[in-house]
């Protein structure tokens, strides 16, 4: 009995192998963070986005990156908040997980109808230069950007578009997050892109 | 146009792990106790699932269970059964959720080999009633009237009403502070089993503290009171390193002292987690009580489905 209820635990996890990996990035105050980023919102959806693993290579081709580490996987689980105003769609909210310094960023960024960023916020940073990092002086330089400026900025060689490589590092000391962050917001709005914009962005990609 | 991405209002995850150890020179299957909810052999789901309008979600519908085998026995655990309903007064729970005390009230234990102070009779991991939160800019605020029975759902005139206030949010501002109260007349619950006949009469004030910074970790809490006219107290403490690529290695060490019902509570634990992927854990547990040295193993695998 014993022997048999364990093999049969285990051989259903490894079937089960092939499921979805288990982590996703939620907003840990939805209804508070959502009033925050959207002042006049009267409510929001929660959807819960995946891309098939055929769609991987493509993302990792316009984000000019592969996708590295156990958080950064085509299974994980993607929230994506809509919010409105009565009945009417105001933007969206969505995050990313990202590789920092210290372990795990949380980055999210809430957009309008058409993509562009309005409000940018490390949810989750553990670092020396957090509060530099966390700063309305570092998040205001991401409002107004929308993928098409990002689509044309090379996140491993940090040149291209002059509006990102305008963006200034408040914590010299933290370049390792600094150049996450960038990944991680370039990662999101191509995310955006394809699960909400129908890819309208698509045609800056070269 | 074919979509490469789908979406849905529903998460539903799939659980099992399997724990074995030694407590002195006797082999065991679960990590604090036979009688303990947490953790043992197991298999299980989570479910959760957005409810909404027109022009927003109004509500919540959480199901979590395992079905856990111990040598000999086998047992059902339902931990979340709850309806949370948006509200202007903030998020109402009906159901079986946390009720508003200390760090139990908003910390994620489902996984833990190291225990929290809920397990060992101050709080409970999860409780039968009613609840409220309300979300401030700098904090929460939460309360709860709750049976005070813990996993079982007795009605024999035993109630919990508590309440917990709380500055800082852990994830966005690496720290929180929380006080919590509590009254009541209270089953002390282990697991599904209840150490004594009848309720008692019970009242607990306590304080809980959570820091972050660079790849370390704290969680401390304490708790003062009475439990049927005895004195009550509980210091927990827990500092956690992360190490390596992703912080896939974390190393604890905790401490447990107290008294409760005239007995004194002293533990000491060590633990190790390593991530081997997305969905396995590793955990690691060596604890010394009163009674004989602890060592388990515990391999956890949780997935999306």
């Amino acid at each position: 009995m014993n022997k048999s209820l364990g093999f049969l635990l285990v051989g259903l996890a490894l079937l089960l192998s092939q499921a979805f990996s288990a982590v996703g990035c939620d907003l840990n105050d939805p209804d508070r963070d959502v009033k925050r980023l959207f002042p006049t919102s009267t409510g929001f959806k929660t959807l819960y986005l995946s891309i098939y693993k055929e769609l991987q290579p493509k993302i990792e081709q316009r984000l000019g990156d592969k996708f590295a580490g156990l958080y950064e996987t085509a299974d994980v689980p993607y929230t994506l908040y809509q919010v409105y105003q009565n009945e009417t769609l105001l933007g969206y909210i969505h995050g990313v997980n990202q590789k920092g310094h210290y372990g795990g960023l949380q980055i999210f960024l809430s957009l309008n109808k058409e993509g562009v960023i309005e409000g940018f916020y490390y949810q989750k940073l553990t670092s020396k230069q957090a509060t530099v990092l966390r700063g309305q002086d570092f998040a205001k330089q991401f409002i107004g950007l929308s993928l098409k400026d990002f689509y044309a900025f090379n996140i491993l060689t940090m040149q291209g578009s002059t509006k990102i490589s305008a963006i200034k590092n408040p914590a010299p000391e933290a370049e390792d997050d600094f150049r996450s962050t960038l990944r991680a917001v370039k990662k999101n709005l191509i995310l955006v892109d394809e699960f909400m914009l129908k890819n309208m962005h698509l045609v800056y990609f070269k | 146009m074919a979509t490469a991405a789908f979406s849905s209002q529903s998460l539903l995850y799939l659980e099992t792990q399997g724990v074995v150890g030694s407590s002195g020179s006797k082999l065991v299957y679960y990590s604090q106790n036979t009688q303990d909810a947490m953790q043992q052999n197991s298999l299980g789901f989570d479910y959760l699932q957005k409810l909404s309008g027109s022009g927003s979600d109004f509500g919540t519908l959480a199901l979590q269970g395992r079905v856990s085998y111990l040598p000999e026995k086998l047992s059902t655990q339902l931990y979340n059964a709850y309806l949370k309903l948006k509200s202007t007064y903030g998020d109402i729970w009906i159901g079986h959720d946390k009720p508003a005390m200390g760090l139990s009230s908003w910390v994620d234990n489902h996984a833990w080999l190291l225990p929290v102070l809920a397990m060992k009779g101050f709080g409970y991991d999860r409780d039968w009633g009613v609840g409220l939160s309300q979300q401030r800019e700098d904090g929460e605020d939460r309360y709860a009237l709750t049976t005070g029975s813990g996993m079982s759902l007795v009605a024999n005139g035993n109630y919990l009403l508590s309440a917990h206030k709380s500055w800082g949010v852990l994830s966005k501002d690496n720290a929180s502070l929380g006080i919590s109260a509590a009254y009541g007349k209270v089953y002390e619950a282990m697991g599904y089993e209840f150490m004594m006949d009848k309720p008692v009469e019970q009242y607990l004030l306590g304080i809980d503290h959570s820091y972050n910074w660079d790849n370390n970790e704290w969680l401390g809490e304490v708790y003062w009171g009475q439990k049927d006219a005895q004195l009550a107290y509980a210091l927990f403490g827990r500092l956690s390193t992360n190490l390596w690529e992703e912080n896939r290695l974390k190393v604890e060490l905790q401490g447990i002292l107290g008294e409760s019902f005239g007995q004194q509570l002293h533990e000491t634990s060590v633990g190790l987690t390593y991530l081997l992927t997305p969905e396995w854990t590793t955990r690691a547990l060596y604890q010394i009580d009163s009674t004989e040295p602890k060592f388990v193993l515990q391999c956890y695998y949780y997935t999306r489905l």
